[in-house]
């Protein structure tokens, strides 16, 4: 259903159709939030980053909209240099997620029920922090951000069955990190 | 489990996002396009009819009112065999379910497979453009393969659907088994063959992985299909090892000639094993 709305709407921003855009935001800025958050660990950087790529994707497409086939790889193309770029500038080791999350999730009502849906994530947040890079991308993109193989394929520019073998290699690394016990620091 | 950390992941999709975020950069990205807006162009303008149209032409064009039934048994390199992919495609852009899809995906991958064989086969054909050929054969395999293994990790048996899977499995096990036959023929071939060979073998493998992984073994008819894929699997094993060194150069052995994303699934046989379900 996804890939028939990004087609639709790709079409509708070819004709011209500026509103198109907004409803892509509507659609794909969530998932390209978690995104950036998963790879940064900071809603800061993740919500700047966030606004930083629709931005430039609308510069982008009010010019040059023939030229994209894929909305969706496209959009987490641009997100994912800026997050290179933001690495690059920024060496210090980011905030703890679970200390942040905590304070900007945590909503009117019930904080418990809030905090239950974190813990059940925290885990898995804190085995992907402890991959590298470029293993975590791969299950970031692949397993939360529910992009195929193609897509991935397009967005690193790797070959389909090269990403293919790299995603079996980074599950087993995460399930072996997950079945390690952690040493105390 | 290699289940269990993949659930854990995708449970992250509904990682709560804050909603004053959202709407703060929405603010942004609207008064982008209000600064900016966009020419607006007309419908026939969209550069994704193009593609659309010219297949279309081709069609025209290569057919003069063949009909698609007579070009099925066209082979990659002939002038009916896009007529007979080009009605693939539209079979599976018309077909709805995502079981129907794969099933009619891993159909037309064994038509892929079944060229390949006839082509290792065919009489009059030079080594490089027999490799040609094969190499166009099982490019496509390969995507067939890749859309069933999108379709497949999406598949899931419910309470309410216990036999959901049931024919993607047979379908799976149907093109798998003629693969194997497939690798049978193409003992011996020539390093160009063998080494357009290896990735989509490897792919398919992957995919049934996949598959069962979203499917699991259960006590109603699945166990023994489980247990012919692992021995299915076990030749596959042994096959892929062969065409690797049958794409080597000749005379060259070891491994200094070890691709990595090769290695992985041959190693040891371990890529290729079949994790017992719980």
């Amino acid at each position: 259903m996804e890939r028939i709305q990004e087609a639709l709407l790709l079409a509708r921003i070819k004709s011209g159709d500026g509103t198109a855009f907004v409803e892509t935001y509507d659609l794909f800025a969530p998932k390209l939030y978690r995104h950036a958050l998963f790879r940064t660990s900071s809603p800061e950087v993740a919500e700047d980053l966030v606004s930083e790529t629709f931005v430039r994707a609308w510069e982008h497409v009010r010019v040059r909209a023939d030229g994209i086939r894929h909305l969706k790889a496209f959009l987490y193309r641009i997100a994912d240099n800026l997050i290179v770029d933001h690495y690059r500038k920024n060496a210090r080791a980011a905030v703890p997620i679970s200390e942040e999350l905590e304070e900007t999730l945590r909503a009117p009502g019930d904080p418990h029920a809030e905090l239950d849906g974190l813990l059940a994530g925290e885990k898995m947040i804190a085995k992907l922090k402890e991959l590298r890079p470029e293993t975590r991308d791969l299950l970031v993109m692949r397993y939360i951000d529910d992009l195929p193989i193609e897509r991935i394929a397009e967005t690193t520019g790797k070959k389909r069955n090269a990403v293919y073998v790299a995603l079996h290699r980074a599950v087993k690394e995460l399930k072996t990190l997950c079945e390690t016990p952690r040493s105390d620091n | 489990m290699r289940n269990a950390e993949i659930r854990q992941l995708k449970r992250l999709r509904r990682y709560p996002v804050p909603p004053e975020a959202l709407a703060r950069v929405r603010v942004r990205v609207v008064a982008a396009t209000q600064a900016a807006p966009m020419p607006r162009r007309g419908w026939f303008a969209v550069g994704a009819w193009k593609p659309a149209m010219a297949a279309a032409a081709v069609v025209m064009m290569a057919t003069g009112g063949v009909t698609f039934a007579a070009a099925n048994d066209a082979l990659p390199g002939e002038r009916l065999y896009v007529v007979k992919v080009v009605g693939e495609a539209l079979h599976e852009r018309a077909v709805f379910g995502a079981e129907r899809r794969f099933v009619v995906q891993a159909a037309h991958a064994a038509r892929r497979l079944e060229e390949a064989e006839r082509l290792l086969e065919r009489e009059g054909l030079v080594p490089m453009e027999r490799a040609e050929l094969m190499r166009s054969a099982m490019e496509r395999y390969e995507n067939h393969v890749f859309a069933m293994n999108e379709i497949a990790v999406k598949l899931r048996v419910t309470a309410e659907e216990p036999k959901r899977g049931d024919r993607a499995i047979e379908a799976a096990e149907k093109m798998m088994e003629r693969q194997a036959r497939l690798l049978e023929s193409a003992t011996g071939v020539e390093p160009a063959i063998a080494s357009v060979m290896i990735d989509p073998v490897g792919a398919a493998v992957t995919m049934e992985d996949d598959l069962w992984d979203a499917i699991p073994a259960d006590d109603g008819g699945r166990a023994e299909a489980f247990e012919r894929r692992k021995e299915r699997n076990r030749k596959f094993e042994r096959v892929l090892l062969r065409l690797q060194d049958g794409a080597r150069e000749p005379g060259r052995r070891g491994d200094e000639d070890r691709d990595d994303e090769h290695e992985d699934r041959v190693e040891g046989g371990k890529a290729l094993e079949i994790r017992p379900e719980t």
